[in-house]
């Protein structure tokens, strides 16, 4: 197992490259100097100049390509992204570093919610298949996987937010959050996750649960579950211990696929629900083109990806052994 | 003399036997005639401001209401199918020729070549989307183009690996030999004998691709990232909503209906296109 690990790591590395690679094509796709038009004639003109000679110095523009490439590998291997052009000023690691466990936090519990509820539709699809119950659902998954996100999201929060006023319209605590005891401050925290939650679930919810019911549809065919039936166990069993064990190896996989779409689409559910993720970091950095940030943010969010690319690999070979041996 | 029926034929047959594909279908056609003929649809300009009309609601004059320019917001929802209905065909027709050729090229020539472009699409995809997407905006001049060819440049991975497939599965067949023997160029095989074959899957791919473009691209507009105002786009209209959301619904309503309707239209006709030409995958 550890061979294993060590040799997926090994290959991560270039891909790893290949990251770092494309956002620094994207910072020198700019025409002219990159330096010049990240000003964009957006502030006057002794901000701008201080700028474009920070940005100089960040990125070595006066340099070869090659060695501004370089120069940046290392400083990112030091966790060096320069300072934030914001007014603030700090440290573009330091603010994506205190912004991140809230994007895993609202990413871990979509995630959640999405297999929670992906995986009891899927079974109860396949069992009941063609059944009239099972193509409403069929029909409302396929609402969910077509309607927009950031709609939904707006009228969710018109509702239980504005109107009703059950859930607040944004935010990760209350005002009072600091003057509440433990227990409350927790409720207070799941309160403010349901609607991000919820929203940022919604497409990848559709999608997995047909995967699910047509993984099960394909394991239920096969000659052990006639097996299985044939020796008399019951339809619980055959579905709950034989069918679902085989099918739940090819969901495990499907998490790097929805992962991706997940933390990009936080970008825009961090933004509607004033959430204090990277996404929203993101979104204001893109705002006031503030490039260090973004260039780390899109950085970090594909090693994010990658990271989460093998975690799926190792989980994958921990339940089906024959993958480790290719 | 008995007609022979080809595999197209058929597929046709069971496509069309679709309600479902039928509908959605029906709706896009009624989508693009709305784009080509937005200035006959419209009764008012959909740029005009009228500050004493300001965010009405809908009645018998303007049908969706006002916003908050007191602009139309039906004349804008009309123009603004153009802008959905175009980035939507043309993002998707830059994405479906850079995966087709770089697909068609990694699983023909296959080896080093292919490695390095299998190696090239693993990196792209590691980028969540929207990330990529709002990066490549954030460094290039704000316009209905760039959003064109970036959703382009970030959504051909898909097509590419489909492609990359059919033809690792196509080119040892006894036709593609054949042609080999008689000596065809690489370029004739590639493109007039193992193509052809290929294209099926890529099709359905393709409608979906479309469905996802029209989604980015509201997305982007309603992030402020899009097409630029006061240029009427789904996305920005159901943006604008935003402030007024216990105001008027509907600023937000009608735009995000639109969207979604076209979304799920697209997703059935994929849907029903991948029953007609692969039975199998039922």
């Amino acid at each position: 197992m550890l061979d294993y690990l060590l040799r997926r790591i090994m290959l991560m590395i270039p891909t790893l490259l290949g990251i770092t690679l494309i956002t620094f094509a994207i910072i020198h796709l700019a025409p002219g100097d990159p330096a010049e038009l990240s000003t964009g004639g957006m502030m006057n003109a002794e901000s701008s100049k201080k700028i474009v000679m920070q940005m100089r110095e960040l990125y070595g523009l006066d340099k070869p390509i090659l060695v501004q490439y370089i120069d940046w590998l290392k400083r990112l291997a030091r966790f060096d992204f320069g300072d934030s052009f914001a007014p603030d000023g700090r440290p573009v690691a330091e603010k994506i570093l205190s912004r991140l466990p809230n994007t895993i936090i609202l990413n871990i519990a979509s995630i959640l919610l999405i297999y929670i509820i992906a995986v009891p539709i899927g079974i109860f699809s396949a069992v009941k298949h063609n059944s009239t119950t099972e193509r409403i659902i069929g029909v409302f998954l396929f609402m969910f996987y077509s309607a927009p996100g950031f709609w939904v999201a707006l009228m969710l929060l018109k509702y239980f937010g504005v109107h009703w006023g059950v859930l607040p319209l944004g935010g990760m605590e209350s005002d009072i959050y600091d003057l509440m005891p433990t227990w409350t401050r927790f409720w207070d925290r799941v309160h403010h996750l349901i609607l991000p939650t919820v929203c940022l679930s919604l497409g990848a919810l559709a999608g997995l649960s047909r995967y699910m019911r047509g993984s099960m549809l394909e394991n239920i065919r096969q000659d052990y579950v006639r097996t299985a039936r044939a020796k008399g166990l019951s339809e619980f069993k055959v579905i709950f211990k034989h069918v679902l064990r085989n099918s739940l190896i090819t969901i495990v996989t499907l998490f790097a696929g929805i992962l991706p779409g997940l933390i990009g689409g936080s970008v825009i559910m961090e933004s509607i629900f004033s959430w204090p993720g990277v996404g929203r970091l993101f979104f204001t950095a893109l705002q006031m083109r503030d490039y260090p940030v973004i260039m780390a943010s899109t950085v970090i969010s594909a090693t994010l990806v990658l990271v989460a690319l093998l975690i799926t690999d190792l989980l994958y070979s921990l339940v089906d052994p024959r993958i480790r041996l290719k | 003399m008995a007609k022979k029926y080809s595999m197209l034929d058929y597929a046709m047959k069971r496509f069309f036997a679709n309600k479902f594909a039928v509908l959605g279908l029906s709706v896009i056609v009624i989508l693009i005639l709305t784009a080509i003929f937005a200035p006959i649809i419209c009764r008012f300009d959909p740029l005009e401001i009228n500050l004493e009309n300001k965010l009405l609601a809908p009645n018998s004059t303007y049908w969706f209401g006002t916003d908050e320019l007191g602009r139309d917001i039906f004349s804008r929802m009309v123009y603004g199918t153009r802008v959905s209905i175009t980035i939507g065909l043309i993002s998707m027709g830059i994405a479906s020729l850079l995966g087709i050729i770089i697909g068609s090229i990694a699983g023909y020539f296959g080896g080093k070549v292919d490695l390095l472009i299998m190696r090239v699409i693993e990196v792209v995809m590691c980028f969540p989307f929207m990330f990529l997407l709002l990066a490549l905006i954030a460094y290039l001049p704000q316009s209905i183009y760039t959003i064109m060819v970036v959703i382009g440049l970030t959504r051909w991975t898909g097509i590419a690996r489909l492609i990359r497939g059919q033809f690792i599965a196509l080119r040892e067949r006894e036709f593609v030999m054949a042609a080999r023997t008689i000596g065809a160029s690489n370029l004739r095989i590639i493109f007039r004998h193992i193509l052809p074959n290929a294209i099926t899957p890529v099709l359905i791919s393709i409608t979906f691709g479309i469905a996802g473009a029209i989604l980015a691209e509201s997305g982007l507009s309603f992030l402020g990232f899009g097409v630029p105002v006061p240029q009427p786009s789904w996305g920005n209209i159901l943006a604008s909503g935003r402030e007024y959301i216990d105001l008027a619904w509907w600023l937000m309503f009608y735009p995000g209906l639109a969207i979604f309707i076209t979304v799920t239209c697209y997703n059935l006709v994929g849907e029903a296109l991948r029953d007609a030409l692969d039975p199998r995958l039922r």
